[in-house]
């Protein structure tokens, strides 16, 4: 070993050109990586944390509230059509207009957006950042030909598209996935690479590169993570984004079918019955409102938290 | 003593902030009287531009100001915002830091000066642009009926400034308020605009309160001098006094860590060490797309025909202004940037031309610290974390343990203590981030490190530890050094050697001595002549032989020797014929006239 004498830095840690925060002193000095750090601090964001329990909440509800309800889901009633809720009579939120257990219905619909919505927008996530990163960060000609891959998919009608895969494989709700993932990931690339392009001039990217680290590894530990503030925003964004393009592919008949059922086509159905029967429109619009709050406030406190440089504030 | 100009007392600004009240500035006193110029100096954080903004009225909404601020008698602090805007720009004026982001960039210069003109003077049209020339030239500005109706991006650094100056002057303020005006000028390019400073106080008999955080900028402008630090006034006297006699701990600190021109030159201690680095002929070229759709991309020299070595232990210092390719160079060696030609020798093994992954394995051996300390570190990694990064690629069978106990005494050796491995690059002040920057290009034990401009970013006092550390460690560990920098004085601290360049070619090499003793090259004295000097008595009298001009684009520089544009010796032959390096004595020179000059 070298000759090593223990002589530690006296300057003051305020100091500095850079106007680096205070606060050092409080953060506690065990191991630590950027998700247990983040996991702290998403733990004291109280709305971040409201909305996670909500949609805990909701997520066991849905796939519980089906299976231990009494009423079918899928089965009409000409005896009891568009009764409106009540707490004793044993529909809870009313009846839908062929008589079925609007309850039952609305977790039904539940299960299916909040699916569609989360793995939709995972697919997109996955393939967008990996193909705007790996865009941005060889650039040249290679970024301009995955670009223009981009820009030609972006020319293909959406409507188009869905209509040729059910023609091609018949009505199924995984098509529904693959058409929706199949357009979201063209603006996550476009985004990602965008930041890509900024993050790749700094200096800490050169640094790596000095140091001999493989291209893949630069993407995988120093640009994706220095990305998350950004994609966690548009994923909170692209998911209520997703739930309605799926109810309105459902309206158009190209969606989900009946007897089953998503909370856009539970919208689109009780907005018809407004006047006569409005609690067909306020308990799946309630659901879906309260789910898009939840990612909103979930997706904030999840940017803050992942990023170091917000925490010493708080 | 006249009566003051603008007399501070007990001026106190607070600032709210989510951690509390800041402190920016506590109970400062000062007086300036008419045509007097005061230094503020001061490291960052000190409150100088904060003192200077409350004189301004200029605060930020979290901010408050109290104390008193009279300025020609009449009572600044709580006048109403309406007030204080007739003041602003007609008795005080401010000239910035950045002349490019405090011009419109949408206005040409003669709009921006015909408003501050229609504003405060009620002057339009002609009478305005009259009076425009009249400031325009008073400041120097070549060609100045052009210049009224180009935009600011058309225009050199030094010109803003000018252009800045010149406005400011419009309305004959009593008091002109200059915070850092030259910080983000080239060296020549300061020299030139604190003699116009200089001259247009004579001239217009200005008050000037200067701001800097360069002694030496101060030494040779100011009358008086006010030190600041933690947001209190440290020292104030007059110019001399502080320099020569300060009374403050903190002043005395302050002065020693100031770089000179007139130290001592690190000895080489090895003799005949092993030669680490070859460097023949190198070149870089970029390709610049210009605009059209048929225009041909211009070729851009950044690099031209460098040739170099270096020992084990020794230290190359690099020097040149803003364009000079000396940042290329750095990044040609390390094979960061493909060379477009020339050859660039590692240890006995040829790089230039390899293509990356095979590069790759000499990374070990060579090393890079940067200008921004934060910049240069992962916001999202912990300390701990990029200083392992090198380690893992090139001994990823190193177990948890042995590579925590690897980056501890890393951090140990450039005066960090391990346990804050686990914080974030942010909480860090600037010098400690340029330590971890350090360590973490000497974990692998490299045999050549090159600092690109590695302490221009810092405080004087910091930038001399870190110098000492530098010196230090390679002491210690016989690194090869290049030492990049525009600073000439904090060069000298360092360097065995010195290599001048000037748009991408070499003027000068010479052993570092020498060079400072003897300088050849016309560039290398311009250079030596505008740094600054921290001794008010030596610098007031210097006979300064500045360069004219700006420095060209790199894009277009002129043909034959580079320099002529802006020497004093310039001859026929400069322009027909580019000067070959060539040995005097044991330096090597590039100059037609190298043996009169």
């Amino acid at each position: 070993m070298t000759d090593v004498t223990p002589r530690v830095a006296a300057e003051a840690a305020p100091t500095g050109p850079v106007g680096a925060p205070t606060g050092a002193t409080s953060i506690p000095e065990a191991p630590r990586s950027l998700w247990s750090d983040a996991w702290l601090t998403l733990r004291q964001n109280r709305a971040a944390m409201t909305a996670a329990i909500v949609l805990g909440l909701l997520v066991v509800l849905v796939l519980l509230g089906p299976v231990v309800s009494t009423y079918d889901y899928a089965k009409p009633n000409w005896d009891e059509i568009a009764v409106p809720p009540s707490l004793t009579g044993g529909h809870l939120f009313g009846t839908d207009s062929l008589g079925r257990d609007l309850f039952t219905r609305t977790l039904m619909g539940g299960r299916l957006s909040l699916l569609i919505g989360i793995v939709s927008t995972l697919v997109s996530l996955v393939i967008g950042i990996a193909w705007g990163a790996t865009a941005g960060f060889i650039g040249g000609r290679v970024d301009r030909v995955m670009m223009r891959i981009v820009d030609i998919l972006y020319a293909l009608p959406f409507m188009f598209l869905v209509i040729l895969l059910m023609v091609l494989f018949g009505r199924n709700i995984l098509l529904i996935f693959v058409a929706i993932g199949a357009i979201n990931w063209l603006d996550m690339a476009r985004i990602v690479r965008g930041q890509t392009l900024g993050l790749k001039q700094r200096e800490f990217i050169e640094a790596a590169r000095v140091s001999g680290v493989k291209p893949g590894r630069i993407i995988l530990r120093h640009i994706v993570p220095n990305l998350l503030g950004v994609v966690v925003v548009y994923v909170t964004l692209t998911i209520p984004q997703v739930i309605l393009v799926e109810s309105f592919l459902s309206f158009l008949g190209l969606g989900v079918q009946e007897p089953m059922t998503s909370w856009g086509v539970m919208v689109s159905d009780g907005a018809m019955e407004m006047e006569n029967a409005p609690w067909m429109l306020v308990f799946p619009a309630a659901f879906l409102a309260v789910t898009l709050f939840c990612f909103n406030y979930l997706g904030d406190g999840l940017r803050d938290a992942l990023d170091p440089r917000d925490r010493s504030g708080r | 003593m006249s009566q003051a100009l603008l007399e501070v007392k007990d001026l106190n600004v607070t600032f709210a902030t989510r951690d509390g009240p800041v402190h920016a500035v506590k109970d400062l006193c000062f007086k300036l009287a008419p045509g007097e110029v005061l230094g503020i100096v001061g490291e960052s954080g000190s409150g100088k531009t904060q003192a200077a903004m409350a004189v301004l009225g200029l605060m930020a909404d979290n901010g408050r100001v109290s104390g008193s601020i009279r300025f020609e008698g009449s009572e600044l602090v709580g006048l109403r915002e309406s007030a204080l805007r007739e003041i602003r720009g007609d008795r005080i004026a401010m000239v910035f830091q950045d002349p490019m982001t405090s011009l419109n960039p949408y206005l040409t210069v003669g709009a921006q000066m015909g408003l501050v003109l229609r504003e405060h003077r009620g002057l339009k049209g002609d009478a305005a642009k009259a009076e425009c020339l009249r400031l325009l030239e008073a400041v120097h500005i070549t060609d100045p009926v052009s210049r009224l109706t180009m935009y600011p991006h058309e225009l050199s650094g030094g010109m803003r400034q000018r252009v800045m100056i010149a406005t400011a002057l419009l309305c004959q303020p009593a008091l002109l308020i200059a915070d850092e005006p030259t910080t983000a000028l080239d060296v020549t390019v300061q020299a030139q605009i604190l003699a116009l400073m200089a001259e247009l106080r004579e001239s217009f008999g200005t008050a000037i309160l200067l701001i800097t955080h360069d002694l030496g900028v101060a030494a040779g402008t100011c009358d008086r001098l006010l030190v600041m630090k933690n947001g209190e006034c440290q020292e104030q006297g007059p110019i001399d006094a502080c320099f020569h006699n300060p009374k403050t701990e903190y002043a005395r600190e302050l002065l020693a860590a100031v770089p000179r021109l007139n130290e001592e030159v690190p000895v080489l201690r090895f003799g005949n060490s092993e030669r680490v680095l070859q460097v023949n002929d190198l070149a870089v070229q970029y390709p610049v797309e210009q605009p059209g759709l048929f225009a041909k991309p211009k070729i851009l020299r950044a690099l031209d025909g460098v040739s170099l070595e270096l020992r084990a232990g020794e230290t190359l210092g690099v020097v040149g202004e803003s364009g000079s390719g000396k940042s290329t160079l750095a990044r040609a060696v390390l094979r960061l940037v493909r060379p477009t030609s020339g050859t660039v020798c590692l240890l006995g093994r040829e790089l230039a031309q390899l293509p990356e992954n095979e590069v790759r394995e000499s990374r070990r051996d060579m090393q890079l610290v940067f200008q921004d300390p934060l910049a240069a570190l992962d916001p999202r990694m912990t300390v701990g974390e990029t200083i392992a990064e090198p380690l893992q690629v090139f001994e990823p069978s190193l177990s948890d343990a042995d590579l925590t106990a690897r980056v501890s005494e890393a951090m140990l050796q450039v005066g960090l203590d391990p346990e804050w491995r686990n914080r974030y690059p942010h909480q860090f002040s600037g010098g400690q981030c340029q330590r971890v920057g350090i360590a973490r290009a000497l974990i692998l034990k490299p045999k050549l490190l090159v600092c690109d401009e590695a302490v221009s970013a810092l405080d004087v006092t910091v930038q001399a530890q870190i110098v000492s550390l530098l010196l230090e460690l390679q002491a210690r560990l016989g690194l090869a050094l290049i030492f990049i920098s525009h600073d000439l004085a904090v060069v000298r601290r360092l360097s065995h050697r010195v290599l001048v360049m000037y748009l991408g070619k070499v003027m000068e090499l010479a052993d570092a001595d020498e060079l400072y003793r003897n300088p050849k090259h016309p560039y290398t004295r311009a250079l030596m002549a505008a740094v600054p000097i921290p001794d008010p008595r030596l610098e007031k009298t210097r006979v300064k032989a500045l360069a004219k001009g700006d420095v060209p684009s790199p894009l277009a520089p002129p043909g034959g020797c580079a320099f002529r544009t802006r020497c004093e010796y310039v001859i026929e032959r400069c322009g027909a014929e580019e000067p070959p390096l060539v040995e005097v004595g044991t330096a090597r020179v590039a100059c037609w006239r190298v043996w009169e000059v």
